[in-house]
């Protein structure tokens, strides 16, 4: 009997179509800075053009035709309303928590001054259920504290268009991005879109700290204990 | 100067000041409400306030007071370190003045300075009436223009004095010694009582 898809299986498909996206996206970014199509002459200009056109459109119908099949198993939950103890008490926890930690990445991201990024919703959903495997965390701060490494050694965050502007390193970004997120999730407005710049400010705000905290599960509990309440 | 308007909250002013989104919307209206009454705009840094913010935060919690009948002196002490902290981080830029505008008036001689020490005015203000029942004021030398080249070269230098500052401007007994610790202000404090009843015994 041919594997059928269960709903989680929808998760990786999700991603593929990201990915495809962010691909394309960063592809013809580089091409455009190493060949920029003003400086290219007659009839070269036009026909860089339409090659670059039609690969757009190869990627919109891919990336259109990955991401129907994703929903068909799997309805898109594009919530932003969400925090981190009710998503630990809810069945599906891992699923449920990847899909609103890809969300908070997307602003956290975009706060921080980064429009274009890859960021993995099954590396994510992995992570939290492997985090558990350890037994419960004591608290929603303490999961939290727990989570942050291993969502970065896990590389949730794949890849980042970094702007020239940008005063960060991409394992800096990660760090701010995913510590803002968590807090976000944490923090007594449930609301993603409204917290999430402020949050990201905070974490800013915070960077020394939460750079030298590392893998210090303690000290970035006592920063997710002492902010939460003041987002 | 304007009356105190601040963002609805169903909080209490003193829990919803430590919130850095409700933080951030009280400054960015009472900027507008300055830029209304003086005709000079500001840009708002969000990640500088943020810093603010937090630095302030941390100092406030951690000098947080256990005797309830301290609570007065303490929310006072609070006003006067929002203020340095703002001013450290200055986190808006006036833009330019209106043609007309008056040099010996705190508001164009100092617009960043100025704006950020009616929020903490005002935030004081706001906080005390809600918290006492009791209203405050602010004296005459909040008006008087050589203060304020006094408050901005001090500032500059060290941003510590603007706690001293905020006292004189509402009218307290300022600390120029150590004016970040509320510990020492509560001492000089219960001295100064003790030897003005020594005198008058």
């Amino acid at each position: 009997m041919p594997h059928r898809p269960t709903a989680s299986d929808a998760t990786p498909l999700k991603d593929a179509a990201r990915g495809l996206r962010f691909a394309f996206d960063k592809g013809r970014a580089t091409l455009k800075q190493a060949l920029p199509l003003s400086l290219l002459p007659e009839p070269l200009a036009k026909a860089a053009g339409s090659a670059l056109a039609g690969m757009d459109q190869i990627t919109n119908a891919a990336e259109r035709q990955t991401r129907a099949l994703a929903r068909s198993l799997l309805p898109e939950d594009t919530s932003t309303t969400t925090s981190l103890d009710d998503l630990t008490n809810a069945a599906g926890a891992e699923h449920r928590f990847a899909a609103a930690f890809y969300r908070g990445m997307q602003f956290s991201l975009r706060a921080l001054g980064v429009d274009t990024a890859l960021i993995s919703e099954t590396t994510a959903s992995a992570t939290y259920a492997q985090s558990l495997q350890h037994g419960t965390a004591a608290s929603d701060t303490a999961l939290a504290a727990r989570l942050m490494p291993a969502l970065i050694a896990a590389g949730t965050l794949r890849d980042a268009t970094l702007p020239a502007t940008l005063d960060m390193t991409f394992a800096e970004l990660t760090r701010l991005a995913t510590f803002a997120t968590l807090l976000a999730l944490l923090s007594d407005d449930h609301d993603l879109t409204v917290t999430l710049p402020a949050c990201a400010n905070m974490a800013l705000a915070l960077r020394s700290e939460i750079a030298a905290a590392q893998n210090d599960e303690a000290a970035l509990h006592r920063l997710f204990d002492e902010f939460r309440h003041h987002v | 100067m304007s009356d105190h308007h601040f963002p609805q909250t169903t909080e209490p002013l003193r829990v919803a000041i430590r919130r850095l989104r409700w933080f951030r919307t009280a400054f960015a209206q009472q900027l507008a409400e300055v830029t209304a009454e003086t005709g000079v705009r500001f840009t708002l840094d969000d990640r500088k306030l943020a810093a603010a913010f937090v630095q302030w935060l941390r100092h406030v919690e951690a000098q947080k007071p256990g005797d309830r009948t301290q609570r007065r002196a303490y929310f006072d002490f609070a006003s006067g370190l929002m203020l340095r902290d703002l001013l450290r981080d200055l986190p808006i830029t006036a833009g330019p003045l209106p043609l007309d505008a008056d040099l010996s008036r705190a508001e164009y001689y100092w617009p960043e300075g100025f704006a950020c020490t009616v929020f903490c005015l005002n935030m004081h203000a706001a906080v005390v009436e809600q918290e006492f029942d009791a209203s405050t004021t602010t004296t005459p030398k909040f008006f008087d223009i050589r203060h304020w080249w006094s408050f901005r070269e001090n500032v500059t230098e060290d941003a510590n004095t603007a706690i001293g500052f905020f006292d004189v401007f509402v009218g307290l007994e300022p600390e120029w010694q150590i004016p970040d610790s509320f510990r020492l202000r509560l001492d000089r404090a219960l001295i100064a009582k003790k030897n003005a009843e020594r005198l008058s015994a």
